[in-house]
C-alpha cells in the first residue's frame, strides 16, 4: 500500500512493506528498517537501519515539525483534490469537454505515449487547448481527424487497454 | 496553503521559443518607454534650460523620497495618437512616496509643446484624479502647462469626462478630506488656473510660475491693456495681493522643499486592516513567465503556472479545484496582502460562471480584495449552452462582481474578448487598477471571428439582392476587418487610448500589484450588498 505525504512541502510517496516485528519502509529505490523507542513527550529516539537518532516533534494544525539532529522537517498530507487535478483524469480515452475543431494531432495510431504528452490540439471559441495523455500507453485509435468539428463529449483519442495484471496465485 | 506544483518544462522547445519571443517583446516595450520618457527635440530642451526650468522627471526625482519606488501609470499613453507628437500624453502620472506619505502625482511636461493638453492628456489626468479619489490618496500636481490644445478643444473641453472633470474631482477630493498640493513651476492658464485654485495648498515659483484665467496676449486682445505675466498672475501678486497662492518660492528647488514639508504636515491616512502575512518571494522564478505566455493569442496556457510566479511562496489555496475548471479561483498573498484570485483557464461555461459568482461572494464575505487574471475569449455559445442559461449565469457573475465592496484589480495577461471582459472586471467595472501585458489583445471578438462574421453578413446581403456571390468581395471584407482589428486590438493601442493604467513587463506584475493593493487600503470598503441574481 502506497502513502502520499508532503515532506518539506514536496510530494513523496512511501510504501510500507512490513509493520512487524519492525517497520519496513520503501521510498524510491531504498528500503529502511525503522524502530521508534517508546516515549511520552515531544522528545523521541528512533532507530533507522541500526543507527540511533534523537529528535523532537511538534504538531501544529495539519503539519508536524520534526527535528532530527540539526535538521527540521515539515511533514503533512497533500490536498487530495489538488493532486487529483494536477495529475489529470485517468482512463483510456480523451473526450472533448466542449464542442470544437481538431487543429492538429501530435501522435499516431500505435505510438507509445507517456502520461502528460500532448496528443491533440483542439480549438473552441478561438481558444486552442492541448489535450494530454492521461497515462502511459499506446494510442489505439484517433476518432476525429484534423480540421474536423466535433460535439461536446465526443471521443477524440483512445489508448489500448493495459494488459490485465497477472492473476494472484490461488491460496492453497 | 499548498505550494503550486509546476509542471513547466523549461528545457522544452515551446518554452524556449516563447521565452525568446517575450524577451524581445519586453525589450521593445522598454525601448518605447525610454523614448517616451526621455527623448525630446533639442530646441524644447534648450528653451526650458534658458527659462531655468527642470525637466518634469528631474523635479520628480527631487520631490519623491530617495530610494522609494514610483509606480508610473500609462507611460505609453497617446503612443498611437497625434502622429506620436504627444509622448506619454504630455504628462506624467503615478503613485510615489513624499515625506513617508503615499501620494498620486500629476506632472505636466513642458518639454512637449509647452505642456499643452491634448484630449488624451486630459483623459490621463482625469484618471489620475480618479485613482486619488477612489483610493483616498493625497495628490500633488506639478503644474507647467500652456493649457488646452485650442485646435482640439471639442475633444477635450465639453463632455462629462473631459477637462471639467478634473476640477470636479478636485473639489470632491477636498470635500472627502483627501488633500491636494499644487507646485506651480510654469504657467497655469485658463482652466489650468483652477488646478492650483482648487488645491488645498499651493506653492508658486517666483519668475516662472504664473496663474491667470487669461494670459497677457488675451488681455491685450480683449482690453488693449499691456501687462507682464508677472504683474498679471505671478508669484508676488498671488501670494501678497490676491491670496490665490499660499507659499512663494525663490526657485524650483525651493518650491520642492516647501512642498515636501507641506506633505510632511498631513495626517497619515488610516488604512483598513486586511489579512496580512509576512511577504515571501515566489518559489518559482518570475523570469519563467516569459516561457509560459504564448506568442499566439489563440493558444491557451496554464494560469496556475502564472499564479505560481506572482504570489508569495507560490502558495495557493484553490477553491473548488474540480468544478468549473476553466476558471481557477483561490486565495493567495501578494507582498503579504491576502487576495482572492480569479484566473481564466479556458472559456467561461455555466459552471465556471457560477463558481466565479460564488467565489466573489466568499471574498466579499471575508473582506478579501479580488484579483482578476484575464485570458478570456468569451462565454461559451451554442444551443446547448443557451438552453442551460449561459446568459443568466454570466449575468450572475457580472452582478456579483459589480456588487463587490472589496477593491478589485485586473491584469490583462492575454486575450480579453467579448462579454468575458465584463465578467472578469474589464475597464468599465471600476477596478482600482488595471494593467496589461505586452501580448494582450482586446476586442468585442477576435479579429478572425469578426472577419468571418462580417463576410457572412455580406454574403447574405449579396444573395438577398440577387447579386452574384463574388469571393473577391468577401475576401476584401475579411482583409479590411482583419487589418482594423489587428491595429485596434493590440495592447499598445489599448494603452494609447488609456484603456489601462499601463503595460507591465510581466515580471514586474507582483511589485505593481503590491503597490496597487497597498494604495487601495486607504479608502474604506464600499457598500455591501448585491442586486438581484437571475436564478
Amino acid at each position: 500500500m502506497s502513502y502520499e505525504m508532503l515532506l518539506n512541502e514536496q510530494d513523496i510517496s512511501l510504501d510500507i512493506l512490513a509493520r512487524r516485528p519492525d517497520l519496513k519502509i520503501k521510498s524510491g529505490d531504498s528500503t529502511y528498517t525503522v524502530f521508534e523507542m517508546p516515549s511520552d513527550g515531544a522528545e523521541f529516539e528512533i532507530e533507522v537501519d541500526g543507527e540511533l537518532y534523537s529528535g523532537y516533534r511538534y504538531v501544529s494544525g495539519d503539519e508536524v515539525y520534526v527535528r532530527i539532529g540539526t535538521r527540521t522537517f515539515i511533514v503533512g498530507l497533500p490536498q487530495a483534490s489538488l493532486r487529483a487535478h494536477s495529475q489529470g483524469k485517468t482512463g483510456d480515452a480523451l473526450h472533448a469537454d466542449m464542442p470544437g475543431t481538431v487543429i492538429s494531432l501530435h501522435t499516431e495510431v500505435g505510438a507509445e505515449v507517456k502520461a502528460g504528452d500532448k496528443l491533440i490540439t483542439i480549438e473552441s471559441m478561438k481558444l486552442q487547448v492541448g489535450l494530454v495523455a492521461p497515462r502511459d500507453g499506446v494510442v489505439e485509435a484517433i476518432h476525429v481527424p484534423a480540421e474536423t468539428a466535433f460535439d461536446r463529449g465526443a471521443l477524440l483519442i483512445s489508448l489500448a487497454p493495459l494488459a490485465a495484471p497477472e492473476a494472484a496465485p490461488a491460496k492453497s | 496553503m499548498t505550494i503550486i506544483k509546476s509542471t513547466l518544462n523549461t528545457s522544452s522547445e515551446e518554452f524556449r521559443q516563447r521565452y525568446a519571443h517575450n524577451k524581445k517583446a519586453v525589450a521593445e516595450l522598454r525601448e518605447m518607454q525610454r523614448v517616451a520618457r526621455h527623448i525630446r527635440p533639442q530646441r524644447d530642451l534648450d528653451r526650458l534650460a534658458k527659462q531655468g526650468k527642470m525637466l518634469p522627471r528631474e523635479r520628480l526625482e527631487k520631490l519623491l523620497d530617495p530610494g522609494t519606488p514610483f509606480l508610473e501609470f500609462s507611460t505609453l499613453a497617446a503612443n498611437r495618437a497625434y502622429n506620436g507628437e504627444s509622448p506619454s500624453a504630455s504628462c506624467i502620472t503615478g503613485i510615489g512616496t513624499i515625506s513617508g506619505q503615499e501620494v498620486v502625482i500629476h506632472a505636466d511636461d513642458a518639454s512637449v509643446k509647452g505642456g499643452a493638453w491634448y484630449p488624451l492628456t486630459v483623459k490621463k489626468i482625469v484618471r489620475a484624479l480618479e485613482i486619488a479619489l477612489e483610493n483616498h490618496l493625497p495628490m500633488v500636481h506639478l503644474c507647467d502647462s500652456a493649457g488646452g490644445q485650442l485646435q482640439l478643444q471639442s475633444d477635450l473641453f465639453p463632455d462629462k469626462h473631459l477637462a471639467g472633470r478634473m476640477f470636479r474631482h478636485q473639489a470632491m477630493m477636498s470635500k472627502y478630506g483627501i488633500k491636494q498640493l499644487a507646485l506651480v513651476f510654469g504657467q497655469c492658464t485658463a482652466g489650468g488656473a483652477y488646478i492650483p485654485g482648487l488645491c488645498d495648498y499651493n506653492v508658486i515659483v517666483r519668475g516662472t510660475g504664473a496663474v491667470f484665467l487669461g494670459g497677457p496676449p488675451l488681455v491685450k486682445a480683449a482690453t488693449g491693456a499691456i501687462v507682464t505675466s508677472e504683474e498679471l498672475g505671478g508669484c508676488d501678486m498671488h501670494t501678497q495681493i490676491s491670496g490665490t497662492c499660499d507659499y512663494p518660492a525663490d526657485s524650483e528647488d525651493d518650491a520642492i522643499r516647501i512642498g515636501r514639508d507641506i506633505v510632511a504636515q498631513w495626517e497619515k491616512p488610516k488604512k483598513w486592516s486586511i489579512q496580512q502575512a509576512v511577504p515571501e518571494a515566489p518559489l518559482y522564478d518570475p523570469d519563467e513567465l516569459y516561457g509560459i505566455i504564448p506568442d499566439d493569442i489563440k493558444k491557451g496556457f496554464e494560469m496556475r503556472e502564472v499564479i505560481a510566479r506572482i504570489v508569495d511562496g507560490s502558495r495557493f489555496h484553490e477553491y473548488q479545484p474540480a468544478y468549473g475548471t476553466t476558471l481557477v479561483c483561490g486565495y493567495a498573498n501578494i507582498w503579504g496582502f491576502k487576495v482572492g484570485i480569479l484566473a481564466n483557464n479556458g472559456i467561461l461555461f455555466n459552471d465556471s460562471s457560477l463558481k466565479a459568482a460564488h467565489f466573489m461572494e466568499l471574498c466579499n464575505q471575508n473582506n478579501t480584495p479580488l484579483l482578476f487574471l484575464q485570458n478570456i475569449t468569451g462565454f461559451m455559445i451554442g444551443t446547448e449552452y443557451e438552453r442551460a442559461g449561459i446568459t443568466k449565469d454570466g449575468a450572475k457573475m457580472i452582478m456579483a462582481q459589480v456588487g463587490s465592496h472589496v477593491p478589485k484589480f485586473t491584469v490583462m495577461c492575454h486575450a480579453s474578448f467579448g462579454a468575458g471582459n465584463y465578467g472578469m472586471c474589464g475597464r468599465a467595472y471600476d477596478g482600482r487598477f488595471l494593467f496589461t501585458w505586452p501580448n494582450h489583445q482586446i476586442g468585442v471578438m477576435g479579429g478572425e471571428q469578426a472577419a468571418n462574421t462580417l463576410a457572412e453578413v455580406k454574403l447574405n446581403q449579396l444573395k438577398r439582392n440577387g447579386q452574384e456571390v463574388n469571393e473577391e468581395i468577401l475576401n476584401e471584407v475579411r482583409a479590411q476587418t482583419l487589418k482594423a482589428y489587428e491595429t485596434q486590438t493590440s495592447a499598445y493601442y489599448s494603452t494609447s487610448e488609456l484603456w489601462d493604467d499601463g503595460i507591465l513587463d510581466p515580471v514586474d506584475t507582483r511589485n505593481a500589484l503590491g503597490m496597487a493593493i497597498s494604495a487601495s487600503l486607504n479608502a474604506p470598503l464600499g457598500d455591501r450588498g448585491y442586486g438581484v441574481f437571475r436564478m
